[in-house]
């Protein structure tokens, strides 16, 4: 009891700036040591079309976006048609009494006039500013968490602009205060400041890159990785790490196998249709053992599909991609902080196993964003492999006779260290070669490592009571939505426990099956149409998953909508 | 004819004999004795088809690509360590065909890497078929009726693209072509070397009996590689003689000299411990 349990969202056109707005809320919740989710939709343009930012507020965890809206400031009268269906029953409308040829019998309106206030403030353009004033003062928030927030966010913009915006939320503030709507029962009661993060599932990539030694990263602008090169590339300098806008996601995956090649840890993040061009290369990473670490953010497809948008259907793609049989790790981490640690993981293993890993993310997860209280305790230590300093002579890059099959890397210009990474198959010496039994040994060379690599990679992580009546199973970004929903269920009576894979591929059967044994009603709960991570675990373990829970609207799982399904079925 | 077997690994050529290939592999070799180069001093990236094959016969440290993508292989190498001297090569087919966007933005970039074309105006390795420097109304095993498009001119490409050191050579005059690869590697920028290079055996037409009277080296006809104009007008001009030689050369900032200041310490050397990224944090916290 007394949990705080708070959705708040902002609606207007795409250009107001809305996200900025619902990010300074979201870091004055935060402050005061409240958890936060943040999660936008926005169409595929620069100008006009709905935008909105939703932020979840909660006292504890899990937290994830929510369907149900408590207070929602409507920028424009489309705002409230849009999201009229979403209100809670006691929820609260807030919008700006200018609009006109308004339903004023829609329940929960509170008419704020936001756009006179702003002009009072200082200027038109802090009207949102105004309306988390507002939204503020509803809930209780102590206006010193407000003013901090915005102080923050506009320190680089001159003094003039913080003052004029520290007004705006102000003016709102005290206007709400004064003219307060008849009720409203959500209220806030932390008041000390506390020190949280707020940080998107692509921040956490970008950050963990860095942390893991990046170098160089390559990439070609697309929705939703995009994010990743924006944050990087302000760091080129001081990190020295170079950022290179390709011209296309060919040459970006080749930079980065190039810059491997010669030594340095690289990168190169794409969506899907980047990762359509980058196949080709894939296959080139693997032959020639260059370590190579890619992180694909998926959106829904096929092709340009809906380019801001949300979906898990590339995993069959991203495991298949490029032609011949090779080894690949993909890591699908679930949240930021496991986005954060899996980066690092993707380039311990790319270099220690000298193969292409994928951290795989999707919109929801890699544009969302989620408060921390720290990442440092999910540093991981680097493992670099085999690096040859002084090189023997006779050296042979793609020396059989390492039991392992991982053979010692050389780098330009040690002396002794001429190798040919070679795209064509190849002899110890890189040289290409079409013979029948130094193929083989190529072959199985390359293919020897797969025993300790499925020794290493990460087990999923199992949520919830042993022998519940039911069992949900998922990867990646669907994470949150879930642990989420079972708290619900849990107050329901319905104990549930779940599966959630960090690495779907290479499969490793002793991971999945004895909870896919002692499950009575298994559940994949996955962001796709056919279901593609419950293909491969039907594929591995021979079985039938009869129940699968698919969404492929674009949008997230909201927990409602899992709760309702199994409360539906029971 | 000078060998210099140092830079030879244990296999031996596989292409025909008289292929052009033969003159640039002994040009390269001459050149890299002229410059001094041991065999790890040597980065190279080859491309795929008879051009890539190359990469089997020489002892340097080799990166074979696949078709099209040597320029963003050898981009990569670069700037992950700009000290090291690095070659990339491709065929016509290769670099002008299915990498030539890669070629034009290499071009703009003006790392300090040497780009040799293999040209044989032919795709050789799949055994003929009409390449992206052919002439218009070449007939070939994918054109029977003769090529319908205009060919691409490398050289002009170049020059307008931004490459800062614009050359021709031909694989029929070894000594010069090897001056030319010392004289590209020694520039510091973006240096592209169209090299004339017959197929013998799919493009009997354009071998050394065609080439042989007709090129003349533009040192000789007293041409100022410092004139863009001239060098422009030379590169796109209809005549019966073919000048070889350097087009065009200007001094130009380089891509790693003006990117994130790079200086002496190739990112190779940087430190990977004790990377605190509390800074940018704090930008995300409350």
């Amino acid at each position: 009891m007394g949990e705080f349990n708070f959705n708040w969202k902002i609606g207007g056109e795409a250009g107001e700036g809305i996200m900025v707005t619902g990010l300074i809320f979201s870091k004055a919740c935060a402050s005061l040591g409240y958890e936060v989710y943040n999660y936008a939709e926005y169409p595929s343009r620069i100008r006009g079309g709905h935008n909105c930012y939703q932020v979840k507020v909660q006292d504890r965890k899990p937290i994830t976006a929510e369907y149900k809206i408590d207070l929602l400031v409507a920028l424009n009268k489309e705002s409230i048609e849009i999201h009229l269906k979403e209100m809670n029953p006691q929820g609260i409308i807030i919008y700006d009494s200018a609009i006109k040829d308004l339903n004023t019998n829609i329940p929960g309106l509170y008419p704020v006039p936001l756009e006179e206030l702003a002009i009072k403030a200082g200027g038109k353009i802090t009207k949102n500013n105004v309306a988390i004033g507002v939204s503020a003062a509803l809930i209780d928030m102590p206006i010193e968490a407000l003013e901090r927030a915005v102080k923050k966010a506009f320190k680089d913009k001159g003094e003039h602009v913080q003052k004029m915006n520290l007004e705006a939320v102000k003016t709102g503030y005290y206007y709400a205060k004064n003219s307060p709507p008849a009720f409203f029962n959500i209220k806030m009661t932390n008041s000390s400041f506390v020190k949280k993060y707020v940080l998107t599932g692509n921040e956490a990539i970008a950050l963990g890159a860095v942390k893991a030694g990046l170098k160089l990263y390559a990439a070609y602008p697309m929705t939703p990785a995009s994010s990743i090169l924006h944050f990087l590339s302000p760091l080129e300098r001081k990190y020295r790490i170079l950022v290179k806008h390709t011209e296309d996601e060919i040459a970006a995956i080749l930079t980065a196998i190039g810059a491997s090649f010669a030594g340095i840890r690289s990168m190169a993040a794409t969506s899907g249709g980047g990762f359509s061009l980058m196949t080709e290369a894939l296959g080139m990473a693997a032959i020639t053992e260059t370590p190579l670490v890619l992180v694909e953010c998926m959106r829904p497809g096929p092709s340009t599909g809906m380019p801001t948008w949300t979906e898990q259907g590339d995993l069959r793609f991203v495991m298949h991609a490029s032609q011949g049989d090779f080894i690949r790790i993909i890591l699908t981490p679930g949240d930021v902080i496991e986005a954060y640690h899996l980066i690092q993981l993707a380039f311990n293993l790319a270099e220690k196993y000298q193969i292409p890993v994928i951290l795989m993310s999707d919109k929801f997860l890699s544009e969302s964003s989620e408060s921390i209280d720290s990442l440092a305790q999910y540093d991981l230590p680097k493992e670099r492999g085999k690096r040859l300093k002084d090189v023997p002579e006779n050296y042979k890059r793609y020396d059989l006779s390492i039991e392992d099959g991982i053979s010692w890397r050389a780098f330009p210009p040690s002396p002794n260290g001429m190798q040919l990474a070679n795209s064509d198959e190849h002899d110890e010496y890189g040289l290409v070669t079409e013979e029948s039994e130094l193929r083989i040994a190529m072959v199985e060379k390359r293919m020897k490592r797969l025993e300790s690599i499925k020794k290493e990679i990460p087990k999923p992580k199992i949520y919830g009571e042993e022998n519940t009546d039911i069992s949900l199973i998922g990867f990646g970004s669907t994470k949150n939505p879930i642990l989420r929903a079972m708290e619900y269920l849990k107050n329901l009576g319905i104990k549930v426990n779940f599966l959630h894979s960090l690495c779907p591929h290479p499969f490793v059967k002793e991971h999945y099956i004895d909870f896919v044994k002692n499950s009575k009603r298994l559940i994949c709960v996955e962001n796709n149409y056919f279901g593609q991570f419950a293909s491969i675990l039907q594929e591995h373990l021979l079985i039938e998953i009869k129940e699968k829970l698919l969404k492929y609207d674009g949008r997230p799982f909201f927990p409602h909508e899992i709760v309702e399904y199994i409360t539906r079925r029971n | 004819m000078k060998d210099y077997p140092v830079y030879n690994t244990y296999q031996k050529p596989s292409w025909c004999p008289g292929c052009g290939n033969f003159g640039i592999w002994y040009a390269l070799k001459t050149a890299f004795n002229e410059l001094g180069f041991e065999n790890h001093d040597v980065t190279m990236v080859f491309g795929i088809g008879c051009s890539g094959n190359l990469s089997n016969f020489l002892k340097v440290y080799g990166f074979h690509s696949i078709h099209g993508r040597t320029l963003p292989v050898a981009t990569g190498i670069k700037l992950a360590n700009h000290k090291l001297n690095v070659i990339a090569t491709s065929g016509d087919g290769d670099g002008l065909g299915i990498g030539l966007g890669h070629f034009i933005h290499t071009c703009r970039r003006n790392l300090d890497i040497t780009y040799i074309i293999h040209d044989n105006r032919v795709y050789g390795l799949t055994t003929g078929q009409t390449s992206p420097t052919s002439p218009k109304g070449f007939a070939s095993k994918s054109t029977p009726f003769g090529v319908i498009e205009l060919p691409v001119n490398p050289i002009a490409l170049a020059i307008i693209s931004g490459a800062t050191f614009v050359a021709r050579g031909y694989s029929g005059e070894i000594d010069h072509l090897a001056s030319l690869i010392v004289q590209g590697i020694k520039h510091k920028g973006f240096a592209v070397i169209d090299v004339l290079q017959p197929c013998v055996t799919f493009n009997p037409s354009y071998s050394y009996p065609f080439y042989n009277p007709r090129v003349y080296k533009l040192e000789d006809a007293g041409h100022n590689p410092e004139d863009f104009n001239k060098a422009l007008s030379l590169a796109t001009e209809d005549n019966e003689k073919i000048p070889i030689g350097v087009f065009y050369k200007i001094e130009r900032e380089t891509y790693e000299d003006s990117s994130i200041e790079l200086g002496d310490k190739p990112l190779t050397e940087d430190d990977l411990d004790g990377i605190s990224i509390d800074e940018i944090l704090e930008e995300l916290a409350t």
